[in-house]
C-alpha cells in the first residue's frame, strides 16, 4: 500500500479531532486526500487504527465506533452549547456560511446595537469586554474546526461548519401539540 | 481605461493623471461622452449601454427580444398586403435581430446567476435577486416561445418567398431558439438549486433558533431527537480533550548520536550531571587478554596432536617441550601434565599406549623437587611399534607391566596423574 507522504501530518490533525477544510489553511491536506483515490487508500489505511476517514462536503474527519458513556455526555453538552453558539451566529446579519468572514470587532458592534444579539452574547461568555466575549465565542468555533483565525481580528467559517448543519438537519422537532417520544 | 474597474470616479482624481487636462475634460463633456456631477465623473449611459451590449454584460433584459417579435409580426403582416420587398427586408432583420438578441441575454442572464450567487453577501438581497433572474428567464422561455409560434405560423409564407438568404435566417433562428431553450432549461435548474441552497441554509438558521429556544425552556431532550442525533454522531470532534496519541522513546533513538545529545540536553536542564562526572572508562591493561590464554591453548588441541602424530616422540616429553605460539604465553608444568591427561583421553584411538613408564624429577613452584611418572604414549604408527625413543632427561624405567588392553586404557590414562606424586628422595 503506497500511501500519501503527508499521512502522518494527515494523522495527527484528524486524531486530535480536528476537521480538514478545503478553504483551511490545510486546504493542500485536503487536497492530498482528494487526489485521485487516495481517499480510499487512506480510509482502508486508517480504518486499522480504529479511526474511519470520513467525507463531508467540502471537508474530511475521523469517526470512532465505540464510545463510553462520559463521552456521550460530553457531546451532549458540547453539543448544546454549538447549538447556543450557532443560534448567536444566525441571528447575525451576516451569516455563517462557508468563506463568511468575521470581524471580532464587527461582530461586537452588531451586538452593539442590536439588543437581542447582546442578550445572546451574554448568555454565552462571562468575559468583561464585548471583544472578548466575541473573541472567545470564535475561539471556541475555532478549536471545533469550524472557525479559522486568519488574523488577530478576522475570523473565516470552513466548510466543516457543514457538519454541524448537518447534524442540526437531522435533529427532527416534534410539533408541539401530540407527541410520541423518540426515545 | 479612464476609469479602471469604477462606475464613475473623482474629479480631482482625473485630473491627477498627467494625460489629463482640464481642457481636455471639457471637450469630453462637451462631446458628451461623459458627464459631470458634484465632481463625480461618469461615462454617459449611451456609451455605458453601448458598451454592456457590446461585451454582453449588463442587466438581462427581455425588451429587446420584445421589440423585435413586434416589429416582426407587423413586418410579415404588412408584407401580406403588400408585397413590397421593403417589407421583406425588414423581416430579415428581425428575424437576424431576433437570433442575436436571444442569444445575448441568455449568456447575460448566466452571468448574472452565477455572479449573484458568488458575490452578494446578504443573503435576502441574494434570494431576491435569484428570484428576480428566474421570473426573467421565464420570460425569455416564452418570449422564444412566442418567436417560435411566428415562425412556425409563418413557414407556410417563408416558403413561398423564393429567398435562399430569408429559409437559411429561418433555419438559423429555429436551431438558436432551440439551442437556447435548452440552455435555459440548465440555467432554470441552476437557478432553482441556488434557491434551495440558501433556503436550506436559512432553514437551518430558523432550526438552529428554534432550537435555541427548546433549550432554553429545557425543552430539547424532550421535543427533539437531539440526543439520539448526537449519539449516533460519531466524528473524533467531540473526542478532542483526550489529547494526543503519546509514543514511548524508541531505544534504538537513544543510542544514536542524536538521542545522546538529546539526553545530554534534558538532563543538563534536569540538573542531572551536576555530581557525575563521569569519564570513559580507561584503557584496559594490558594483560587483559590473558584470560583467554587457556581457552586458546585448548581450541589448538587438535592441531597440537596432528603435530603430535608426525613428531617422532612420546606424547609427555612432546607436550613437555613444546613451543606454544606466542598469544598462549608459556605454559606450567601442571597445565602441560593436565593437557598431556586431556589428550589421553580425547585422542585415545589415535594414541598407542605403550604400557610402559616414564620418570621425571623437576621442581615446582614451591622449590620443592617432584617426581613424576607416567605412561609413554605414542603416535599409533602402522607397525603398532612403540618407539624407544624418549628425550634425554627422562629416566626410562621399566613400569609395571600392564596389558595394553582396550578395557584397562582407561585406568591407564589416569595412572600418570595419579601417579604423580610429591616425594622428597633425589633421583
Amino acid at each position: 500500500m503506497n500511501v500519501p507522504k503527508q499521512t502522518p501530518e494527515i494523522f495527527n490533525i484528524l486524531s486530535k479531532g480536528n476537521f480538514i477544510s478545503s478553504n483551511g489553511s490545510k486546504g493542500k491536506l485536503y487536497d492530498v486526500i482528494t487526489y485521485e483515490n487516495n481517499f480510499e487508500l487512506l480510509k482502508e489505511f486508517f480504518s486499522h487504527t480504529g479511526y474511519y476517514l470520513e467525507r463531508g462536503h467540502n471537508y474530511y474527519y475521523f469517526s470512532q465506533q465505540e464510545e463510553t458513556n462520559t463521552l456521550m455526555e460530553k457531546k451532549l453538552e458540547q453539543f448544546a452549547y454549538y447549538i447556543d453558539v450557532m443560534d448567536f451566529f444566525s441571528s447575525m446579519d451576516t451569516k455563517p456560511v462557508v468563506g463568511t468572514r468575521y470581524r471580532v470587532t464587527q461582530i461586537a458592534e452588531e451586538c452593539f446595537s442590536n439588543e437581542r444579539l447582546k442578550q445572546k452574547l451574554f448568555a454565552l461568555s462571562r468575559k468583561e469586554k464585548m471583544v472578548d466575549k466575541v473573541s472567545e465565542i470564535a475561539g471556541d468555533l475555532t478549536t471545533g474546526g469550524f472557525f479559522e483565525q486568519e488574523d488577530e481580528d478576522t475570523y473565516k467559517v470552513m466548510d466543516a461548519i457543514h457538519y454541524l448543519e448537518e447534524v442540526i438537519s437531522l435533529i427532527t422537532i416534534e410539533d408541539d401539540g401530540e407527541q410520541t417520544d423518540p426515545q | 481605461m479612464l476609469f479602471g474597474n469604477k462606475d464613475s470616479i473623482n474629479k480631482s482624481e482625473i485630473l491627477a493623471r498627467s494625460d489629463m487636462t482640464d481642457e481636455k475634460l471639457e471637450k469630453l463633456v462637451m462631446y458628451e461622452i461623459i458627464h459631470e456631477n458634484n465632481n463625480i465623473i461618469g461615462l454617459d449611459d449611451r456609451i455605458t449601454t453601448f458598451i454592456e451590449e457590446f461585451l454582453e454584460i449588463g442587466e438581462v433584459t427581455t425588451s429587446f427580444i420584445n421589440d423585435n417579435i413586434q416589429t416582426l409580426g407587423e413586418s410579415l403582416k404588412y408584407y401580406r398586403i403588400d408585397n413590397n420587398p421593403k417589407f421583406l427586408r425588414s423581416i430579415k432583420r428581425s428575424l437576424k435581430k431576433i437570433n442575436s438578441t436571444t442569444s445575448r441575454e441568455v449568456m447575460k442572464l448566466h452571468k448574472n446567476i452565477d455572479d449573484t450567487y458568488k458575490n452578494q453577501d446578504n443573503y435576502v438581497i441574494k434570494l431576491q435577486e435569484l428570484d428576480k433572474y428566474k421570473r426573467k428567464r421565464d420570460d425569455i422561455i416564452n418570449l422564444i416561445k412566442e418567436s417560435e409560434q411566428i415562425i412556425s405560423e409563418a413557414q407556410g409564407f417563408f416558403n413561398t418567398v423564393i429567398d435562399a438568404e430569408l429559409s437559411s435566417i429561418v433555419l438559423d433562428l429555429r436551431y438558436t431558439l432551440v439551442r437556447n431553450r435548452d440552455y435555459l432549461n440548465e440555467i432554470q435548474s441552476q437557478i432553482i438549486d441556488y434557491i434551495n441552497k440558501i433556503q436550506y441554509q436559512s432553514q437551518i438558521y430558523k432550526k438552529i433558533q428554534r432550537l435555541k429556544e427548546l433549550k432554553d425552556y429545557e425543552e430539547l431532550k424532550y421535543k427533539t431527537n437531539f440526543v439520539d442525533v448526537v449519539a449516533s454522531t460519531r466524528a473524533l470532534m467531540f473526542n478532542k480533550q483526550r489529547g494526543a496519541l503519546k509514543g514511548r522513546l524508541s531505544l534504538d533513538f537513544l543510542h544514536s548520536d542524536h538521542g545522546y545529545m538529546l539526553t545530554q540536553k534534558v538532563a543538563q536542564r534536569l540538573q542531572l550531571l551536576r555530581n557525575t562526572f563521569r569519564k570513559p572508562a580507561g584503557k584496559m591493561e594490558s594483560g587483559f587478554g590473558d584470560l583467554n590464554r587457556e581457552e586458546s591453548s585448548s581450541l589448538n588441541i587438535a592441531g597440537l596432536v596432528d603435530k603430535f602424530m608426525l613428531a617422532n616422540s612420546d606424547l609427555f616429553q612432546f607436550v613437555l617441550k613444546y613451543k606454544f605460539p606466542e598469544q598462549v604465553g608459556d605454559l606450567s608444568l601442571e597445565k602441560r601434565i593436565s593437557l598431556y591427561v586431556g589428550i589421553c583421553i580425547d585422542y585415545d584411538n589415535k594414541l598407542h599406549i605403550s604400557g610402559k613408564f616414564g620418570k621425571m624429577n623437576f621442581i615446582n613452584e614451591k622449590k620443592q623437587k617432584q617426581y613424576v611418572g607416567y605412561a609413554i604414549i605414542n603416535p599409533v604408527k602402522v607397525n603398532g611399534q612403540q618407539s624407544t625413543d624418549h628425550g634425554s632427561h627422562t629416566v626410562v624405567d621399566r613400569g609395571l607391566p600392564t596389558e595394553g588392553s582396550i578395557s584397562d586404557l582407561s585406568t591407564v590414562d589416569i595412572e600418570p596423574k595419579k601417579k604423580r606424586k610429591i616425594s622428597p628422595n633425589k633421583v
